[in-house]
């Protein structure tokens, strides 16, 4: 599993690694009922402290992405995926609204709007 | 939690020095810094807690047990590394094993010389003939090799290249993978323990300024740069402490993002732990 | 007590660098000792000189602890004070009484090989614990001044306190044969040789005791 984290990003460091996991959850990198690195593992193997590793658990337990089982460890939820696609589609959905209004400002066309979107998905 | 180390009211007066009041609580499984400027006071909050000088007042329990009155017991499980002192320069790793063993109970040979062996130190060379970051790894080893609950360390990472420093910040990363250990660490090399410590205690003129966690400190607090007429729009009470400075002022805030907010727009930058330390030396209020 | 025979190992391996230096001293006093005119003067010499050269060796451990601020070390492991300070005097009689086994031997080696006589090993023995008796004196000065002084500092203190002693020592004599008062330092030195030995010994055991009692209270004080 592969979390690369920025000291100097303006993040922070528990959000960068909550960010990156989720990532992985929801593009299937990370399974269902897989057992993630214990906090002090991670802690170590990125240098940083347990309780930034704690409280980026802490916070995916609580979004329902992660389980933890006492004294065993943090689990993959089985969420549903339904759920977190929705989830997913809500940000994007949120991020397309602002680029329309800007768009509507602007005078950019919806076919001009559409032609970004091909290029952004790598398609003529 | 259960706190490993608790150092309650402590009071210990000098000719010309005072420490004055001193609270540090470590909670077991965690990493403690104690950070501030030579003369601060680490060094004797450490001379405390060790009971190689008398407190004037105050409290001290390791493990639960008070320090003095269970002293032998509780340094059976205490690992020690001083700056400026050890047991003398004329002996090698193997004459310390020989010493070692009739110290602790718990003396573990076979685990001091995979220690020697990891760190490339020669077994039958005199420490005097040693690099100074040889000398450390030396008094590592010995600190680690009675299995310890607890590590006091006052500044082992002074004078050690960054090389022999990331493998020491290691080492202690190793030893907090028991949830049972903890360690107290003093430095004034103030990078070192911007990554790994989970808390930070900041100790100036014998007097604790502050203590949060790592992240607290480093993800929240801020620091506002910005001119003197924005600077006088600014409210005593939404900063800690301000320096002024040639150009511009800077001024360091307990919640940047709360701070952002309230007087919008300004440039807010992401403060080391050094940072924090120079305003709150040489800031004004 | 296992922590006394840890701190006692840590002394006798770093005299190992100690070790040439002492061999060239004991060398140059069995050669000086037997460079005296009668036999009996070589071998209290030798004896003697032994003796003063491994109790200053004990003394040396204080400058090498000093050197490496070795003090502050030693008390952050499982140790009470008692047990740092009692293992220095145990370290230091221990290695007075080498000298003393040493110098008796090499006093009869010496007197067989020169005389294919062996010499008389009483008299050995005496001078032996009168050697002992001296740098008793010595070190039971020395080891408290360093506890409260430090090493270096004791060292120059030692120097004061001898000369007191001797200034006090000479004033009475002085003073005595001034007033003509009559010292029966014949009857008293006449009882003391017939129980020389026995007297010798318990004069170096009260000393050594005394002596380790101030060191301990000093050092349970001191803020290292």
């Amino acid at each position: 599993m592969n979390i690369i984290i920025s000291n100097s990003s303006n993040t922070p460091i528990y959000e960068q690694i909550k960010e990156q996991i989720k990532t992985k959850i929801i593009s299937n990198e990370l399974k269902a009922g897989e057992l993630l690195p214990s906090i002090r593992s991670l802690a170590k193997d990125l240098r940083i402290s347990v309780i930034t590793t704690k409280s980026a658990y802490e916070q995916l337990v609580a979004e329902g992405y992660l389980e933890t089982v006492q004294g065993k460890g943090f689990y993959v939820a089985n969420k549903n995926i339904e759920m977190m696609r929705e989830e997913q589609l809500q940000k994007v959905e949120n991020l397309i609204d602002t680029a329309v209004s800007i768009a509507k400002i602007s005078n950019i066309s919806k076919g001009e709007m559409k032609n970004m979107l091909d290029i952004l998905y790598g398609e003529e | 939690m259960e706190n490993i180390l608790e150092v309650k009211n402590l009071c210990k007066k000098y000719k010309g020095f005072e420490l004055r009041n001193i609270n540090i609580e470590v909670p077991k499984g965690m990493i403690m810094g104690l950070i501030g400027e030579n003369g601060a006071g680490k060094s004797t909050t450490i001379k405390s807690i060790l009971n190689v000088i008398n407190r004037d007042s105050g409290e001290i329990n390791i493990f639960g047990l008070d320090n003095v009155k269970n002293e032998k017991q509780i340094k059976e499980d205490i690992g020690v590394v001083l700056d400026d002192s050890f047991l003398s320069d004329y002996l090698n790793p193997t004459d310390i094993n020989k010493i070692m063993k009739n110290m602790y109970k718990t003396w573990d040979e076979k685990l001091y010389f995979e220690y020697i062996e990891k760190f490339n130190l020669p077994r039958n060379k005199i420490s005097k003939e040693f690099s100074s970051g040889m000398k450390m790894k030396l008094k590592i080893a010995v600190a680690l090799s009675h299995h310890p609950k607890l590590l006091i360390l006052d500044e082992p990472t002074s004078g050690l290249d960054p090389v022999a420093r990331n493998e020491i910040l290691d080492i202690f990363q190793d030893f907090i993978q028991d949830e049972e250990h903890g360690i107290f660490v003093s430095s004034h090399i103030t990078s070192d323990l911007e990554h790994i410590a989970d808390y930070i205690t900041f100790i100036n003129e014998g007097e604790i300024v502050l203590t949060k966690t790592r992240d607290e400190l480093l993800e929240n607090f801020g620091i506002v740069k910005c001119s003197e007429e924005d600077f006088k729009k600014f409210d005593k009470k939404d900063y800690v402490k301000f320096k002024r400075n040639r150009y511009e002022y800077d001024i360091l805030v307990e919640d940047k993002v709360e701070f952002a907010r309230k007087y919008d727009a300004q440039i807010i930058d992401k403060p080391t732990i050094e940072d924090i330390m120079l305003i709150y030396i040489k800031g004004e209020k | 007590m296992n922590g006394i025979k840890g701190l006692i190992t840590k002394d006798l391996l770093q005299l190992k660098t100690y070790k040439r230096t002492l061999i060239v001293f004991i060398f140059v006093f069995v050669v000086s000792g037997m460079q005296q005119e009668t036999m009996d003067g070589a071998m209290s010499m030798i004896t003697i000189m032994l003796i003063l050269v491994f109790g200053m060796v004990g003394i040396a451990t204080f400058s090498y602890d000093e050197m490496a601020k070795a003090d502050r070390y030693i008390l952050t492991l499982p140790l009470t004070r008692k047990e740092v300070v009692r293992a220095k005097y145990m370290l230091v009689i221990l290695l007075t009484l080498v000298g003393a086994v040493l110098g008796v031997l090499a006093s009869g080696i010496i007197s067989y090989a020169m005389s294919k006589a062996l010499p008389d090993f009483l008299e050995l023995i005496s001078y032996a614990l009168g050697g002992i008796l001296g740098i008793a004196f010595v070190e039971g000065i020395q080891i408290p001044c360093m506890y409260k002084f430090g090493a270096e500092k004791g060292r120059m203190q030692i120097f004061i306190v001898i000369a007191i002693m001797a200034l006090l020592l000479g004033g009475i004599f002085f003073i005595g044969e001034k007033i003509n008062v009559n010292l029966p330092v014949n009857n008293i030195l006449n009882i003391l040789t017939n129980f020389l030995p026995l007297v010798l010994l318990a004069l170096t055991a009260i000393i050594y005791f005394v002596s380790y009692k101030i060191a301990y209270k000093l050092y349970s004080k001191k803020e290292i």
